[in-house]
């Protein structure tokens, strides 16, 4: 039980927005999608949906083809930053809604979810601030009970308690009756701690995609004098060095040497996502 | 299967619209019966026509304009396919052609029956019976109703307003697919292309002359019967469809 | 319970871990109670509830926390010595070589350092 994307490309005119993508959103699991602006996070979740078209490429959810397939959609939810809620429409009118295409999707909850980030059900969508329109976009995706739910930019405009109280009735949600998040953001520290899996995008294609242990697991930091560190570094998988006065921080990949001559006067230290993920995307 | 959650969201969509349009309606009678004291009971002040179906076909077709962008991109948000989506709405549209059809009657008929109070100030006949059951009288001309013209005329407008409905829809689906310079090349290229064929015709007189009998011939094979008109208009509605399907197929979000 | 340092150097896992055995030491977790859940804690602290179970999991393969099936995690009877004893295990390691370390760097004699040592021990031993 997956989203499988296979080999997904996709152009916008002269743009290749999506280069050979080939990655699984597994059963019950929290993934990050992580990447710059514009680097095709959503794009991607645009054709996982069906709301454009690869150009070659095909998506598999459960197995079976979800291009036009109202059964395989029916598993899925997205929410996007763009709305595609028809103006004139107020929030309880689209509860209503969202009941009648997903009958699982649970109204009792979203209205607890309104009182709890205080909106109002008779406020009409478009004259939502961007704030609000993220919540309601929240409630939705948090109330629909399907199996697969995407985020894009899921705390956009969102002050730091509603944040937090977003990532919090996810977890609620999430022990209760697991089920796949997709995280897709830029906002790496927000998440950092919430995604048990990394999916990384840059310029159209997956850098990595792994466990957030296996990926911070596989790089360590190396810090000290300026000669020290260029010293050590020589001839290893270096991702980035940050630069203070005359002290360096590399960001190396593989297992840490604090044995040899070289290590002497050097600190090592652990992986940060939130780094890694600049020094990966850096170009 | 979403099909039916579909038809029922796009049925909705068009809902206020339509009841809308029929209260206009019902409150032009109503004001029309308040101001009856100063009209004229001699004739010549008619203030409610023939023919609604008329009116409501320019009404259809704007109402179809307006049904394809929000209600593609509302079924697209919950997961619904484009293919479900086009049948949906060709349910949705048939059931509201035929609600409009019904509705026109019945509009009809209540005008017909303020008729026998003021015959001078109320006339109320059906597109249908104007267009076929109509024979000149000396006071301009003269309709034949009965039942069966009743019911045949709720027929005759459900095919008009089906062929424009899908007409409508189909402009809508192909404005939505054309990028900003096409609408523009579009909207500006159809008149000048119209412009320009007719001052062709009108430099070569003899083509025009066919060209017009054409027309006129083609016009009376298609719908010089209520049977032909209903074909006709069968087929256009057909033909409309399958073309914004082929648009519609891949449409994507914008 | 005591914040965590979501972008520190230690494993978030770790953390959950300690901070957990602290309150088991201090005897805010008394033996035979119950440890908060994978949810309480994974929301408490928004992190993956994978991350909490492998927290909580430390303790139980230590033996200072057992799984009561259908019911939750609960502190194991002798948790607190047993603890205490790891903890006793790691004090050196853990506190008292930073220290020295320190005091080393910043030129502190041998013996200032102990008498640091015995002021502050005796400070707490008052304050109680």
């Amino acid at each position: 039980m997956a989203i499988q994307m296979q080999n997904i490309s996709k152009d916008f005119g002269q743009v290749r927005a999506l280069k050979g993508v080939n990655a699984v959103f597994g059963e019950n699991r929290i993934y990050g999608l992580l990447g710059r602006n514009g680097a095709g996070k959503s794009t991607l979740l645009n054709i996982l949906t069906n709301r454009i078209f690869p150009d070659e490429g095909a998506v598999l959810v459960d197995g079976e083809n979800a291009l036009e397939n109202d059964r395989a959609q029916s598993k899925i939810f997205l929410m996007s930053e763009t709305a595609l809620h028809p103006d004139g429409m107020r929030v309880n009118g689209a509860f209503r809604w969202a009941k009648a295409f997903y009958p699982g999707f649970d109204r009792e909850y979203a209205e607890k979810l309104l009182a709890d980030f205080g909106l109002a059900p008779k406020s009409k969508i478009s004259g939502l601030s961007t704030g609000y329109r993220s919540i309601f976009k929240l409630i939705l995706a948090l109330s629909v009970n399907v199996p697969y739910v995407l985020l894009d930019e899921p705390v956009l405009g969102l002050d730091a308690n509603h944040r937090e109280l977003f990532y919090k009735r996810l977890l609620e949600k999430y022990a209760e009756t697991p089920f796949t998040v997709v995280l897709s953001t830029h906002l790496i520290e927000e998440v950092a701690n919430l995604v048990e899996d990394v999916v990384i995008i840059k310029d159209g294609e997956i850098l990595r995609q792994e466990s957030r242990e296996t990926l911070l697991a596989g790089g360590y930091t190396v810090s000290g004098g300026a000669a020290a560190v260029e010293a050590y570094i020589q001839g290893k998988n270096v991702l980035g060095v940050d630069v203070l006065g005359g002290l360096r921080t590399a960001y190396v990949q593989g297992v840490p040497e604090k044995d040899g001559e070289a290590a002497k006067d050097l600190e090592f230290g652990p992986m940060d996502l939130q780094k890694l993920f600049i020094q990966l995307t850096n170009s | 299967m979403k099909i039916y959650p579909s038809f029922r969201y796009q049925l909705r969509d068009q809902r206020g619209a339509i009841l809308v349009y029929y209260g206009v309606l019902v409150c032009m009678i109503l004001v029309s019966l308040a101001a009856m004291p100063f009209l004229s009971a001699e004739g010549g002040d008619f203030v409610s026509t023939n023919g609604v179906t008329a009116v409501t076909l320019v009404f259809a077709f704007v109402l179809s304009l307006c049904a394809f962008k929000e209600s593609f991109l509302m079924n697209l948000q919950h997961g619904v396919s484009r293919r479900s989506q086009f049948l949906a709405r060709l349910g949705a549209m048939g059931a509201a052609c035929a609600v409009m059809a019904v509705a026109d009657e019945i509009y009809t008929l209540l005008v017909g029956a303020l008729h026998f109070v003021f015959p001078n100030n109320f006339n109320g006949n059906s597109l249908y019976e104007m267009t076929y059951c109509s024979t000149p009288a000396a006071d301009g001309f003269y309709v034949q109703s009965s039942i069966a013209t009743v019911l045949l005329s709720v027929v005759f407008s459900f095919f008009l307003l089906l062929a424009v409905c899908s007409l409508g829809y189909l402009i809508a689906v192909f404005m939505y697919r054309l990028h900003k310079m096409g609408k523009i090349i579009f909207w500006a290229g159809t008149p000048i292309l119209f412009i320009l064929l007719s001052s062709y015709l009108a430099a070569y007189p003899a083509l025009q002359e066919k060209v017009l009998q054409f027309i006129v011939d083609a016009a009376r094979m298609c719908c010089s019967s209520l049977p032909r008109i209903s074909i006709t208009c069968t087929l256009l509605a057909v033909l409309f469809s399958t073309l914004a399907w082929l648009l519609m197929r891949r449409a994507a979000v914008k | 319970m005591q914040k965590l340092d979501l972008s520190g150097e230690k494993p978030i896992f770790l953390q959950i871990a300690e901070s957990l055995e602290d309150a088991v030491l201090s005897g805010a977790l008394p033996e035979g109670g119950q440890l908060p859940s994978i949810t309480e804690l994974s929301v408490q602290y928004t992190i993956n509830p994978a991350t909490a179970l492998k927290g909580i999991n430390l303790l139980v393969d230590q033996g200072a926390a057992y799984k009561k099936r259908g019911v939750g995690m609960f502190v194991a009877e002798g948790a607190r010595a047993l603890l205490q004893k790891k903890r006793r295990g790691e004090f050196s390691s853990r506190f008292v070589a930073a220290m020295a370390a320190e005091a080393k760097r910043l030129g502190i004699p041998r013996q200032e350092l102990l008498d640091m040592v015995a002021r502050e021990f005796d400070g707490i031993e008052k304050g109680r």
